[in-house]
């Protein structure tokens, strides 16, 4: 399977008190303490200014951070741009915690308290129509594909698929645990 | 799998498929090292395909400068450009014209290739940021299945056509211009008569005179539509622009008829490309050598160079097809909608809704807060354009985008719609409605944040917009990174300009006021600065100058724009003088950040304690006295003292030159004569004023003032000169920086 350019996007908790200007200077600290692993991180994109947009950003050579504000559902996105080594499972479970890891740095960052994540789901978004053009085939496909990779890493976990993006939109749909998976632990 | 170009290789003309295939080739050759630098640079600026900041593998990230270790390494796709560092893609759209389906794959590429966001320009073009080189040809290709281009969006080319983005629907239009842009945009893409200039030149059309739409007057060449003897035509307008220093368009013709604008335009190529500057491109424009040969003179050239041409049947061809040209609403006019209106839609439909000519119809204006909108919102509004409106959708220079053709009958359904997505907010047209280029954030020229200052002024004005005075609420207010104009702030009410001082050793962001510039009238006049003021205390200038106004004009009808231009600019500046101070970094570290970013705001190595001292150097204090030699020329300029303030403005430069050797040699000489040689000799021809990008520009303004002072006067030329002044000021500021930089280095070695 090719498709390298997707990402992952953990929401927010819903009563969460959160502007994502807060988290400018929280990435610029990030790219002064080069904190994320194997990232080339170059730039703060401020787009707070689009309601329904990707918020800021944190724009790295391999793949970008958002506090993505699409549909008005808030949340950190980290979309991979370049391509990474193994099978379609292993790249996966390597973008879902690089997006965690992020999760985590934005919850224990001492700017703001108010930062949750809900940990029980998450969003897959392929964002390459070339090799992922949101049809019902590849709907189903990579939702088998994405139930594989979970269930390597979270052995007989039950999840539950749904919101599946509109036809015109990316590829993308959410998969949420039905018993305690916790992702970000 | 069918990669992009075998999948929508019957989708692109074979024009098209043809250019992008080339450059295709070409970036191969490159990669191959087969193609030097310069060369693959000026090959994909052609495309479209532009710089960006940090491009050059580092940035300072607030304490030290980071290396940005690519894994492309050292490899560049131009002169200290690296191949992996991300650049912007600009998109020409031709007189802003836009359709669903295209809408529909501009957000799709946003999403796959940049960061999400589509930007509209100054001139109706989309801009992606953060775009790989090697993702460009695929870009293209999708781009040109739905018919739009990249092709010479950048570089010494004909740039995209602008027009009135109400072309077609206006009240006060002599005809629709917008069959003619289209002819011009089409007819000159890739013409072999425009492919060796020595700078960019760029077009637009205006269906009146009176408005502000097309802004004919800032251009290289600019079209009026008129109507003579029952005819169609043209008045034209030739040598405007904006840039570091502004010209107004002087009119060539005051009616050319419609058949004769394109071949006119190849002539007008053709003189441009045999005659205007290549090597020195601070005077390349066309404006140049229209200052240079004189207004009557390059008309003859331009005749002369139309009788050589040979007849091309695609100057008129055009014209046969006009009979058809129009634009048919989607839906008919249906009586108004009877149900009750949301909250906000009224204040919405006064100020972002127009009525058309053709009745029961209107126009509706989408305001995009610094020109921006997400995939999301594009894809969502070429869904609901497609349902009202059809393909009558065009871009603005206001960064916005208008919806025409909407039946007043769907308004409500349609702002309910708008709302959803966040693109309802109402002031288009307004204070709140800002201008601002892409400065500090993309750009690699910026030297303070444009859309910084931007956001925070919308986020300042748009709570009290209902509390201003009306006449405050429909100022425009428009935002550069630096001089170089892409903010258009020569033509703002209010306009702002980027750059630094340096206080106490730090470096602080500021940002110059203009005042009087004019955006009606085809901006018949451009502003002049009347001070440097700290990038934090602008919100707080926008708000003492807008109160001035209205507590002291003579009576309502008197505009903004007519009050400043009235004003004793002495007073104005005591107006501002409150604001230029600065308080010390201990006491208030904001001051040395800029809008958005907290980085401390330096090109590198200065950190607390460091400044050489509290004591203010004599260079400093030279340097003030300087810019108050220069504002004075301005007074002299408005009183009417043409050789005054011309010497005023050469003098300026001169008391700005004697504080540089100053700050490098004790003895100071006194005759201009001299000054200027020790200048040249010290640091022109050392080239330490050498700015990166403008080079030795500005030091050339006072070189050539001194060898040759202009033998004549005229309010325009010693308004240019002033500019001039300024500018040389500003790079007397930066060079004085940049010594000090070395300074601290040294110090700290």
């Amino acid at each position: 399977m090719k498709l390298q350019k997707f990402g992952v996007k953990l929401f927010l908790e819903v009563n969460g008190n959160y502007s994502c200007k807060e988290f400018i200077p929280v990435f610029h600290t990030w790219i002064q303490d080069k904190l994320i692993e194997d990232h080339l991180l170059l730039d703060v994109a401020d787009y707070s200014h689009i309601p329904d947009g990707p918020g800021v950003m944190l724009i790295a050579h391999e793949g970008s951070f958002s506090l993505d504000q699409e549909k008005y559902k808030p949340g950190i996105m980290y979309m991979r741009k370049t391509k990474m080594e193994g099978d379609f499972k292993n790249r996966f479970n390597q973008v879902l915690s690089i997006t965690t890891e992020a999760a985590n740095r934005l919850q224990n960052n001492d700017i703001t308290n108010d930062v949750n994540f809900i940990s029980d789901s998450f969003r897959f978004i392929a964002n390459d129509r070339l090799y992922a053009d949101n049809t019902r085939d590849n709907q189903n496909f990579y939702k088998k594909e994405i139930q594989k990779a979970i269930n390597s890493k979270y052995p007989d976990s039950k999840v539950e698929i749904d919101d599946v993006s509109d036809k015109q939109e990316r590829l993308a749909f959410t998969i949420r645990f039905s018993d305690e998976i916790n992702i970000l632990e | 799998m069918k990669e992009w170009k075998e999948k929508l290789e019957n989708k692109i003309s074979s024009e098209l498929n043809e250019q992008i295939d080339i450059y295709e080739t070409q970036l191969e050759l490159k990669r191959m090292e087969k193609i030097e630098d310069q060369l693959f640079a000026e090959t994909r600026l052609r495309k479209g395909v532009y710089g960006q900041r940090y491009d050059n593998g580092q940035r300072h990230d607030g304490n030290e400068t980071q290396q940005l270790n690519y894994p492309s390494g050292e490899f560049l796709k131009g002169p200290e450009t690296v191949w992996d560092a991300p650049g912007m893609l600009r998109i020409k759209i031709p007189f802003g014209s836009i359709n669903p389906e295209q809408m529909h794959v501009l957000a799709d590429l946003a999403e796959e290739y940049a960061d999400s966001v589509l930007h509209i320009t100054t001139r109706q073009d989309f801009q992606y940021h953060y775009v790989h080189i090697n993702d460009t040809p695929t870009i293209m290709r999708r781009l040109a299945s739905v018919g739009i281009t990249t092709h010479e969006a950048c570089g010494n080319v004909i740039r995209n056509v602008t027009a009135c983005p109400l072309a077609g629907v206006c009240h006060d239009e002599s005809f629709d211009v917008s069959p003619y842009a289209k002819a011009m945009a089409e007819y000159m893409l890739g013409h072999p008569d425009c492919q060796d200039f020595g700078r960019k030149f760029k077009i637009a059309f205006s269906g009146c005179s009176e408005h502000a739409c097309g802004i004919v007057n800032m251009h290289d060449l600019g079209a009026i539509a008129k109507t003579r003897d029952g005819k169609d035509g043209f008045e034209i307008y030739v040598g405007g622009g904006l840039g570091a220093v502004a010209h107004q368009a002087k009119i060539m013709y005051d009616f050319l008829p419609r058949e004769r604008i394109l071949p006119l335009m190849q002539a007008v190529g053709r003189v441009f490309a045999h005659l205007g500057e290549k090597k020195n491109r601070a005077k390349a424009r066309v404006k140049f050598l229209v200052a240079k040969l004189g207004l009557d003179e390059f008309i003859r050239l331009v005749e002369e160079e139309i009788t050589k041409l040979p007849h091309d049947d695609n100057w008129t061809a055009y014209i046969d097809e006009l009979p058809e040209w129009g634009e048919k609403p989607k839906k008919e006019v249906s009586l108004l909608n009877k149900a009750e209106k949301p909250e906000g839609y009224d204040l919405w439909e006064n100020n972002n809704v127009q009525t058309q000519r053709q009745i029961g119809y209107r126009v509706v204006t989408i305001m995009l807060p610094l020109g921006d909108l997400s995939s999301h919102q594009m894809r969502t509004l070429a869904d609901i354009s497609a349902k009202y409106v059809g393909d009558t959708i065009r871009t603005t220079i206001e960064q916005n985008i208008v919806l025409r053709w909407i039946n007043a009958g769907d308004l409500i359904d349609l702002y309910n719609e708008l709302k959803k997505i966040g693109l309802a907010d109402p002031g288009a047209g307004s204070i709140v409605d800002i201008t601002a280029c892409p400065g500090t954030d993309t750009c690699k020229l910026g030297i303070a944040s444009s859309r910084g200052l931007a956001s925070e002024l919308r986020e300042m004005l748009t709570p009290k917009q209902l509390e201003l005075d009306e006449a405050v609420q429909n100022i425009r207010i428009k935002i550069s990174g630096c001089f170089n104009s892409c903010g258009q702030h020569h033509i703002a009410d209010l306009g702002f300009y980027g750059n630094s001082r340096t206080f106490k050793g730090y470096k602080v962001p500021h940002f110059q006021v203009v005042l009087g510039g004019k955006w009606n009238n085809n901006a018949d006049s451009f502003g002049m600065a009347m001070g440097a003021i700290p990038s934090k205390n602008i919100p707080k200038v926008v708000l003492k100058l807008t109160e001035h106004y209205v507590n002291n004009r003579i009576n309502k009808k008197q505009s903004f724009h007519e009050y400043y231009t009235i004003q004793n600019k002495s007073d104005v500046k005591s107006l501002l003088l409150e604001f230029t101070e600065i308080p010390p970094y201990l006491e208030d570290s904001e001051f040395y950040t800029d809008w958005g970013d907290p980085r401390v705001f330096t090109l590198g190595d200065m950190g607390v304690g460091e400044c050489a001292g509290e004591v203010v150097s004599l260079t400093e204090v030279e340097l003030q006295s300087a810019e108050r030699i220069c504002f004075e020329a301005q007074i002299k300029l408005d009183e009417g003292n043409l050789a005054e303030a011309e010497n005023k403005a050469y003098n300026a430069m001169l008391r700005g030159a004697s504080a540089l050797i100053r700050k490098e040699y004790q003895d100071v000489p006194s005759e201009p004569d001299e000054i200027v040689a020790q200048f040249k000799e010290y640091f022109y021809d050392t080239k330490i004023f050498f700015d990166r990008f403008a080079k030795g520009k500005f030091g050339k303004y006072l070189i050539n003032r001194n060898g040759n002072p202009p033998a004549t006067l005229d309010n325009d030329l010693v308004h240019r000169k002033i500019e001039e002044s300024q500018l040389f000021l500003e790079a007397t500021h930066a060079c004085y920086a940049r010594l000090r930089d070395v300074e601290t280095k040294e110090n700290r070695g």
